[in-house]
């Protein structure tokens, strides 16, 4: 079972840097504003989208 | 969800204001025990956790929340409130849910003035919040749908083992794991790379322009038959659930109780034969998948090995004189013969003639490996004969015994339509609802395979646009943004996929350990992919699905929340506030649990509760306590009595009514 823990582990860390720091700071968002209406989320997550991936 | 505290006013039995404070995980004390009489209000304690979260209730006869003590107590035109208050911690948070109905008291029945729900939170700063929307927020952390598994009636909770309950136990999964979150993520994102897309179509050429239309139109007709999916379902569980009715209703009747207990294990061997039929043509694929160009090999294998055979015979293949050999004789300036080998000489000639016609070593080696893998392919060759040959003739045993089975099915269903009026009457209400079932099944059937194509073709557009040049700077970023969006979803899907796979072999593990504790006899319990909980038995040298009575799927279902909990929990110690999954404290909220159970269960049941969850409420009546005291007391934090007062037992009592008291 710790096998696929690993793998999630090793998947995750394969990933370019911009697209590990998409999905960390995306899932910690929603953590974060478990509460908050949908769409102003969706905003948040273009902020962080196009704060990270720059030209 | 932590539970703190529960404040209860006027609601059925209890009569004022009534306060229950939950015993803390702290130690090896984590259940609060409440003990009462029959009547005297546990099924209405277990009701005041739904209506506060869900304004529900399921009490059977009177609807009316409001105290009737309070009532009788009432003027005409005076009001009352009728409320609970629940205190809880979830994830850093510190919750307060409040639910209040007004009555008025009439000249006849009461009427519900006004109604108020309201939550509140804490947050991790301190911050006190009041929410717009308490019920949403309540679904995040509690869905209803998996409630009634945590806040349950232990007599009814035999249910969690049946098959159909399988879509809420993966709610209930992906929820208590915080799978549910990823899933939030992924769909936002999916939102978020449409509005990249929408930017990228705006700055482009035509051509562009045109693949992200198509890739708009296909996802639309997707969700489409998604949507179709999601509401055939739904009709499906409510005839499953007619059906269901049905069933029961059959067991009652005299002359069709035993026909329908056969029909049942005739329908639960049918899926067990289905399911190994299933599995047989999994395997065929897999087979097929990885070795079926054997079978296409044959002629190939024959020719190589002519070729090589005829090489061997000529002595091309392996030479008997190697190149090195012919070399050394040449360094050496003397032949075998004893002749001496000067260069330019006729004898030096003949012998480096020789060397053409010598094997080198690579040939040789490769003569050699070739032979081998010809042979081995061979082999492979024949064991795939013998595997197809051997699951295909397993799956013409299964296919007859499911023909078999199916019959009697059929000349059960025939018996019971020959039978009385009412038997009748109801089989062929069932018929007819299986038959729709049927068609609805096989309508869905085909949506999956619609959809199956059209994201084959999605993909098709998708590597198209993916390779689509953009000279616009603006279009050149807005794809950038839109590809990284896209490779994160990606990844949540793998680990989603990846941690759903954990979690459930873990369940299954869990389940295994706690399911040993609690059931007396050696059974096992498995959960297959679609997490239906299945109980198999030794039956000779094989094993055979236990068709169980209610108290054993009660103990099922136990060991099933028991796990899933545990590994919650789990998770929620073990994780760090960077970790994509937090996992959580679920507690368990139990009436009436040992109803169902002989002695010996009962006894096993109350030594497995405390490590059932973190925290654990148990709602017992007096005599099934006396019975598990001794075991259950170590564990107990917190005590109530429900103390009835009986107006034929004391003349100042006015009217029935209950009062919680804590033992110390």
């Amino acid at each position: 079972m710790e096998n696929k823990k690993d793998m999630i582990k090793k998947l995750f860390e394969k990933q370019p840097i911009e697209v590990q720091k998409i999905v960390k700071e995306v899932v910690q968002l929603e953590n974060e504003h478990l509460h908050e209406p949908r769409p102003r989320l969706t905003d948040d997550i273009e902020r962080i989208v196009i704060n990270i991936v720059k030209d | 969800m932590l539970l703190d505290s529960m404040t209860i006013q006027n609601f059925r039995q209890f009569y004022g204001e009534q306060n229950i404070f939950f015993a803390k995980p702290d130690g090896a004390k984590n259940i609060t025990i409440i003990h009462g009489e029959n009547g005297s209000g546990k099924t209405a304690l277990l009701n005041a956790f739904s209506w506060c979260f869900y304004g529900e209730t399921t009490f059977q006869n009177s609807q009316l929340l409001l105290n009737e003590k309070k009532l009788l107590e009432l003027e005409v035109d005076n009001t009352a409130d009728v409320s609970v208050i629940i205190r809880f911690k979830d994830r850093g948070k510190k919750y307060t849910v409040t639910r209040i109905q007004t009555y008025q008291k009439t000249k006849d029945s009461p009427l519900i003035i006004n109604e108020y729900f309201n939550l509140e939170y804490i947050d991790e700063s301190g911050k006190s919040i009041k929410t717009t929307n308490p019920q949403r927020i309540i679904e995040q952390i509690m869905p209803r749908t998996m409630s009634s598994y945590f806040f349950f009636d232990g007599e009814r909770i035999d249910n969690l083992s049946k098959n159909e309950r399988a879509k809420d136990v993966q709610l209930a999964i992906k929820t208590i794991m915080g799978l549910e979150m990823m899933d939030r993520a992924k769909k936002h994102l999916e939102q978020v790379q449409k509005r990249f897309r929408s930017k990228l179509q705006s700055f482009s050429g035509p051509e562009t322009q045109l693949i992200i239309e198509n890739l708009n139109n296909i996802e639309e007709k997707i969700k489409e038959r998604q949507d179709e999916i999601v509401q055939i379902e739904k009709n499906q569980s409510s005839l499953n659930n007619h059906i269901f009715q049905i069933d029961q209703r059959l067991k009652q009747l005299e002359g069709a109780k035993e026909l329908q207990e056969k029909r049942e294990f005739l329908e639960s061997s049918r899926k067990e034969i289905n399911e190994k039929i299933d599995e047989i043509k999994r395997q065929l694929v897999n087979i097929i998948s990885d070795h079926g160009y054997l079978a296409y090999s044959d002629a190939a294998i024959r020719k190589t090995k002519e070729i090589l055979e005829q090489k061997r015979q000529k002595g091309e293949i392996p030479s008997g004189i190697k190149e090195q050999f012919v070399q050394d004789l040449l360094a050496r300036g003397q032949c075998i013969c004893g002749e001496t080998l000067t260069p330019g000489s006729r004898h030096y000639h003949e012998v480096e003639q020789w060397l053409e016609r010598a094997g080198s070593k690579e040939l040789e080696d490769t003569f050699i490996n070739t032979f081998a893998k010809i042979s081995t392919l061979e082999q492979k060759r024949e064991q795939l004969f013998i595997d197809i040959k051997r699951l295909v003739n397993d799956q013409m045993i299964l296919s007859q015994r499911l023909r078999e089975i199916i019959q009697q099915i059929e000349e059960i269903g025939d018996e019971f339509e020959r039978g009385s009026e009412e038997i009748g009457d109801l089989e062929r209400k069932r018929k007819e609802l299986s038959t729709e079932y049927d068609t609805l099944h096989q309508k869905i059937g085909s949506l999956h395979e619609q959809i199956r194509q059209m994201n084959a073709e999605k993909q098709q557009i998708e590597a198209e646009l993916k390779k689509a040049q953009t000279l616009d700077e603006k279009a050149r970023i807005a794809k950038k943004r839109m590809d990284a969006c896209g490779l994160a979803i990606e990844v949540i899907d793998q680990i989603l996929l990846l941690q759903s796979e954990y979690v459930r072999g873990r369940l299954q593990e869990r389940i295994g350990e706690v399911y040993s504790k609690l059931l007396r006899k050696g059974y096992t319990v498995e959960l297959d992919e679609s997490y239906s909980i299945n109980v198999y038995k030794p039956f000779g040298e094989g094993r055979r699905a236990v068709d169980m009575s209610t108290g054993e799927r009660q103990v099922t279902s136990l060991s099933f929340l028991g796990a899933l909990v545990d590994i919650a929990r789990e998770q929620a110690e073990k994780s760090k506030a960077s970790d994509l999954f937090q996992g959580g404290i679920i507690p368990i909220v139990m009436d009436s649990p040992f109803g169902s159970l002989d002695p010996d269960h009962q006894s096993r049941i109350a030594e497995g509760i405390p490590s059932l969850a973190h925290q654990i409420v148990v709602m017992v009546s007096s005599s099934q306590y006396a019975g598990i005291e001794s075991k259950i007391t170590p564990f107990v934090g917190k005590e109530y009595k429900l103390n009835y007062f009986d107006p034929r037992l004391n003349e100042s009592i006015t009217h029935e009514f209950t009062a919680i008291e804590e033992v110390k």
